[in-house]
């Protein structure tokens, strides 16, 4: 008997090569029991279907970006009481920002000269001005927002969005975390599932030297070409469902029956979806991808290659990856303590690519459904960080902006405020669980009914926190 | 928020005289004193402080209420608020003026001044306020202590009586008749009994990890004499790879690893750690009574010669635990790290050894079980006073010392040579030379080290307050937890407690140890334990499906002194324990997740299992017992449970443990969870490592065969442990073709593809 590939469960109950076992099963069930990453209905109509993460690791400066603070010109050098709080290191008086601030688009909203590109597209912006988090130290700043939670014991939001929402495509993982050349902070902790079934764990994928043919570990077999494999994996199936027509209905053996189908199409689906060179040059261009992806060090920090990432994360989008979260660069880049103005080639490393990303998701009809994050663990002091010559600034978890576009929220919008220094979020103040609560709003999820039974108790991304902050929803 | 009818303040004031007391609406100065409150105060508290200082809060926030009289009166966790008319010794104050930063209030930003002075007014007047209603709950009352006479898992363990069944031929032992009498009042039967080669397959791969070989299998179906399955069991149960087995099941629920995490400032290796995974292996392989291997590894260092000595070692799941570490940036931080350290003892001896969630009451009383923080504390306080020993010598101080002086004369002398060579000083030379030589021949051995623990005082720790080290609050003297030991149990006295503490866990009467162990036993077996959350015995864990039988094999677990091996023996001897893993419709219509046990289900082997069964089929196992740790489980052949664990995922050996549901070793786990993606897939379609082990089996399944059909009934009796089926071999023929053998440009032979897919096939992957 012949048997074509793929081979659906569908078509395993039309063909009766299983017997009485997969029927009976299906009889008993009444449904095909699905896979963990089957598609699930969210708790109420979600304003966005993906998202992707453009994660600012290290803090970058509210201040010096999205928040300007003309005020801190005149106090330069002073220490108010305003600003007169302990952050990570000692900080001394007032440093102004050295990045000159305009306004854009019709909102008006004010960006600094680091993004102008990204300033091109404020009217789509929606700033967040109140952020805060609980610690200004960058692991636990970053397993904050990364898992909610300053313990690396709970499972990553986008681990939550997988467990919560599945995903569109069956072939490629639901959440899958990109950076270039080494981990971002804190490494895999970041995009753990932790207690959720390990199906919804992110799956890094280092964009330094990639070759698409090899994204994922094992994805072709060394020793065998194509044809053979499908050959290969067709008695393989047989033999498995000998196996079953055997034994009786067994959901574990069908679940792993289809698995390896899965497997079998993602060996080629991945690779596809990871390959930029299929992509025109008008598009390369776009996000100024050049012949080799960019690499620099500011203020002892790499960075570099984020442009190609940029671009992978919206080929993955598209073909419905739940979660991208794509890391500006390894480790911790933003940290600039020991001078400011090394943001500056960074900014430069992101902008366009950050610009072109919303303009492309925007002409291929994907932004409305796409959320785009944009942001840091915390933000920076308006206070110098004196541990160097030049004038750099601390970690601050007072206050910062973090910024979503597209999917659901308003844009050429600002929510909240920091005080006259950019020092503490005054005004309608949003924890990052805030942001949580809010970004599975926008996806469709009730924070507090998308829970986990684990060890004696329901978990929540949220904990016992977090408030929807409707205000900047459109 | 109050409407906008409580804010007007003329309403506000007829609405106050209408129902405060006679007396003071006859006195004028305290009339104007309440309506001062009603039209100013209030609202400002309604506002700022009822979201979670009022009885509508869950949780009140600090333990403080302010929406009564008597509930400020009372005050917080931290004690009084406000000082009526001093309002500069008021923490009220304090708070509002966000002059301390722990202490800022409310949360979302300071108030505005003229309100800020508005609170100041209040309290100096003596602070005015007519909320008569008094705290309906006070935290205390919240525990309900009745759960420690209803729920099942605190009543003490007794024997239940075995019951009548209808079928009083089928149970072969009382395990049987539980189970029997359980799927007679559902009006189900059993399947039938599994065959004699799935028999020994499953019991080898439950035992020992390892499916038999082919003459085993030969042996035990040729075996017709009674009691033939009996000694099947006890031979396996003799085996060290059943040590091996079992220890790694331990080692889940101690969150064993052979590091710490790695963070931006620290990071070490435990590089003696697998000292406490031999000691593991060796106390299941020794059946080592469970009331002791449950003392030896929270006090071992406690207990007296000789059992100290394997004791320090033994202590390693404490030793070995998480270690929050803080770089000292900032006093909350350090306060974190260490609360954090002191929590991961708690939650692993608790849920570990009690199956109960006491880590749930680290900032507040547990939800649902009657454990209140002061005996978390009590807990914690036992481990803050238990230090850590990073390396203790296994040696007496002689011998260590003996060798540290050989090293550093080694040192000394290797130094002096480097010396003299750059001084070109060959008399000198020649003769230090011969001193090194000397020094090298009668220098010490290396000795054996230990990640140990020692006591470190007697002090009992303070109630953290929401779990804040730097916010103290009442004693909790250190002692075992209220809901098993009663109201008020003694204190410990002796050093930190462990050795008490230990004890009061190993004691039969403790309720939940044995049913904890006893359950652990079974999910192993079974895939589920009788209570399904084997780490929570709770209110809010499942119940157990069979609570008597649960009761007979803790019971039984007590009265054969603690030993494991007889329950394994009780458990394994049993019918239930031997029945087919097959379907029928009826049955699944009845009771689809198979909770009555009318079958085995059928269990995908975790990835320690299936790695070392395709080492063992391809002929490539190294059978070496214990020692440190081997670096990749990709590239040796040592036993998985040999490769070395890390708390961070670093290697791609730690990688494919995790892609196989080896649980996070930074918390104890319950037990796996198998989960079932394409990874997994792609690692069996497409991995060197099976490739290989692909490879070998080919070789060793070929050699001296004649034909393809003798080639298919041999890999198939080595790697199934059974005999072809005619429709295996013809579609193993149809495969193989003319040319079995035939390798172009480097692919693999149709033969060596052939033995891959067993390696890779659902039936070599599940235990049946």
């Amino acid at each position: 008997m012949i048997t074509p590939w793929p081979i659906s469960r569908r078509h395993l109950l039309s063909q009766g090569t299983a017997g009485i076992g997969l029927l009976g099963l299906a009889d008993v069930f009444g449904h095909e029991s699905p896979g963990p990453l089957e598609g699930r209905a969210p708790h109420f109509a979600p304003r966005a279907k993906r998202i992707i993460h453009l994660l600012m690791n290290g803090g970058p400066s509210h201040i010096d970006t999205f928040d300007p603070k003309p005020l801190l010109a005149k106090y330069e050098g002073q220490r108010p009481s305003t600003v007169d709080l302990k952050t990570q290191r000692k900080t001394t008086g007032i440093l102004h920002s050295p990045f000159r601030f305009q306004q854009h688009g019709d909102s008006g909203l004010w960006v600094s000269e680091l993004f102008p590109h990204v300033a091109r597209h404020a009217d789509k912006l929606c700033l967040i001005h109140s952020m805060y988090t609980d610690i200004p130290e960058h692991i636990s700043g970053l397993l904050m927002m990364d898992v909610g939670a300053n313990q690396p014991t709970r499972p990553s939001w986008g681990s939550w969005l997988s467990y919560g929402l599945g995903t569109e495509n069956q072939d490629l993982p639901a959440f899958v975390v990109i950076s270039h050349n080494g981990d971002p902070r804190p490494g895999p902790t970041g995009w753990s599932s932790s207690f959720l079934p390990g199906v919804h764990s992110g799956a890094f994928i280092d964009t330094y030297k990639l070759d698409p043919k090899r994204v994922l570990a094992n994805i072709r077999n060394p020793g065998l070409s194509r044809g053979s494999q499908r050959r290969q994996f067709d008695l393989l199936q047989r033999m498995n469902r000998l196996e079953l027509n055997r034994s009786g209905a067994d959901r574990a053996l069908e679940s792993r029956i289809e698995s390896l189908e899965l497997a079998f199409r993602m060996q080629f689906a991945a690779p596809e979806a990871f390959d930029i060179s299929r992509e025109s040059k008008a598009t390369h261009d776009l996000y100024g991808i050049g012949p080799q992806p960019t690499k620099g060090v500011a203020g002892g920090r790499k960075y570099g290659g984020f442009a190609e990432g940029a671009l992978i994360a919206r080929r993955l989008s598209e073909r419905g990856v739940r979660v991208v979260q794509l890391a500006f660069a390894p480790d911790i880049p933003w940290d600039d303590h020991t001078d400011i103005n090394d943001h500056r080639p960074k900014a430069f490393e992101c902008d366009r690519a950050i610009a072109a990303l919303l303009s492309d998701l925007e002409s291929r009809g994907l932004l409305d459904e796409t959320l785009v994050l944009w942001g840091g663990e915390f933000g920076r002091t308006p206070t110098t960080d004196v541990t160097a010559n030049k004038p750099g600034r601390d970690h601050n978890h007072f206050g910062f902006t973090v910024w979503l576009a597209g999917g659901g929220v308003k844009g050429g919008y600002r929510y909240g405020a920091t005080d006259e220094f950019g020092m503490r979020a005054v005004e309608n103040r949003a924890h990052v669980r805030d942001l949580h609560a809010t970004i599975l709003h926008l996806m469709g999820l009730d924070h507090e009914r998308l829970t986990f039974r684990h060890s004696g108790r329901d978990f929540r991304l949220t904990d016992v926190a977090g408030r929807v902050i409707h205000d900047i929803i459109a | 928020m109050p409407s906008s009818r409580l804010t007007n303040p003329l309403h506000m004031l007829l609405l106050v005289l209408a129902t405060a007391p006679q007396s003071v609406a006859s006195d004028p100065a305290a009339a104007k004193d309440l309506a001062f409150f009603e039209s100013k105060i209030r609202p400002l508290l309604v506002k700022h402080c009822y979201a979670c200082h009022s009885s509508q809060a869950d949780p009140i926030e600090g333990g403080l209420r302010l929406d009564s009289r008597p509930g400020w009166q009372k005050g917080g966790d931290s004690g009084q608020v406000i000082v009526a008319g001093k309002p500069d010794e008021s923490r009220l104050m304090k708070a509002v003026q966000y002059t301390d930063e722990d202490l800022a209030m409310p949360p979302d930003g300071v108030m505005a001044k003229p309100d800020i002075e508005l609170i100041r007014q209040w309290i100096s007047r003596g602070a005015p306020d007519p909320r008569a209603t008094a705290s309906s709950t006070s935290k205390a009352d919240r525990i309900d202590w009745t759960q420690t006479t209803r729920h099942w898992a605190f009543q003490p363990v007794s024997r239940p009586r075995e019951p009548q069944v209808r079928h009083a031929d089928w149970p072969g032992n009382a395990v049987d008749r539980f189970v029997l009498a359980r799927l007679e009042s559902r009006r189900l039967k059993p399947v039938g009994p599994a065959t004699s080669r799935t028999l020994i397959r499953r019991l080898s791969l439950d035992l020992t990890g390892l499916p038999p070989s082919p003459r085993e299998v030969d042996l035990f179906v040729a075996d017709t004499r009674p009691g033939a399955w009996s000694r099947l069991v006890d031979r396996l149960l003799a085996s060290p790879a059943y040590g091996q087995r079992w220890g790694r099941h331990w080692l889940d629920v101690v969150r064993y690893a052979d590091d710490q995490l790695r963070t931006e400032f620290y990071y070490r290796p435990l590089p003696h750690a697998w000292r406490y995974r031999d000691w593991v292996v060796t106390a299941f392989n020794n059946d080592l009574p469970y009331d002791q291997f449950v003392v030896h590894q929270l006090a071992g260092d406690l207990l007296d010669e000789p059992l100290r000595s394997d004791g320090v070692i033994a202590v390693g799941l404490l030793a070995l635990g998480m270690m929050y570490q803080d770089d000292g940036g900032t006093p909350d931080g350090v306060a974190i790290a260490k609360s954090e350290t002191l929590d991961d003892r708690v939650d692993t001896v608790t849920r570990g050894f009690l199956a109960l969630t006491v880590s749930c009451a680290r900032c507040h009383d547990h939800k649902f079980d009657p454990i209140p923080t002061s005996d978390y504390y009590s807990l914690a306080g036992i481990f803050n006073n238990t230090g850590y020993v990073d390396e203790l010598p296994l040696v007496t101080p002689k011998v260590a010392a003996d060798y540290e002086a050989s090293q550093a004369q080694i040192a000394s002398l290797s130094k002096q040579l480097e010396t003299a060579k750059r001084a070109g000083d060959k008399s000198q030379l020649a003769k230090l030379a011969t001193s090194l030589t000397n020094a090298f021949q009668t220098a010490s051995l290396a000795f054996p080290r230990a990640h140990s623990v020692r006591d470190t005082g007697s002090a009992d720790m303070r109630i953290a307050l929401r779990g804040n080290l730097r916010k103290p609050g009442p004693i909790a003297p250190r002692r075992f937890l209220q809901a098993l030991a009663g109201r008020s149990p003694p204190s410990f006295k002796t050093g930190s407690g462990r050795l008490e503490l230990a004890r009061s866990i190993a004691d039969p009467r403790n309720p939940l140890t044995a049913r904890v162990l006893v359950n652990r036993i079974w999910q192993h077996h079974f895939g589920r334990g009788l209570v399904e959350t084997a780490s929570n015995f709770g209110t809010r864990g499942e119940p157990p499906t069979h609570p008597q039988l649960l009761d007979w094999l803790a019971w039984r677990l007590i009265e054969t002194g603690w030993s494991i091996k007889q329950l394994h023996r009780d458990i394994l001897l049993s019918n239930t324990y031997q029945l087919s893993s097959d379907s029928t419709p009826s049955h699944l219509q009845t009771d689809a997740d198979n909770r009555l046990l009318w079958r085995m289900p059928r269990m995908r082997l975790d990835i320690e299992a299936w790695r070392d069964s395709m080492l063992a089929v391809s002929g490539t196992l190294d059978e070496t017992v214990g020692g440190p740790a081997v670096d990749s489980l990709l590239v040796e052949s040592r036993r998985t449970i040999y490769v070395a664990v890390h708390r961070d995922v670093q290697t791609e050996s730690d990688k494919l443990l995790r892609l196989f549901d080896f649980p996070n070793p930074r918390i104890g786990s319950p037990g796996r969870k198998p989960t079932t993606i394409p990874q997994q897939q792609l690692f069996a379609l497409n991995s060197p490592f099976v490739i290989q082990r692909a490879r070998q089996l080919a070789s060793r399944a070929a050699a001296g065969t004649a034909s393809t059909d003798q080639r298919i009934a041999r890999v198939v009796r080595i790697v199934m442990g059974r005999r072809a089926l005619p429709r295996e071999v013809a579609l193993g023929t149809d495969f193989l073709g003319e040319h079995p053998d035939r390798n172009t440009d480097g692919q693999l032979s149709p033969w060596q593809q052939y033995c891959q897919v067993l390696l890779g096939s659902n039936e070599f992957l599940f235990r049946p």
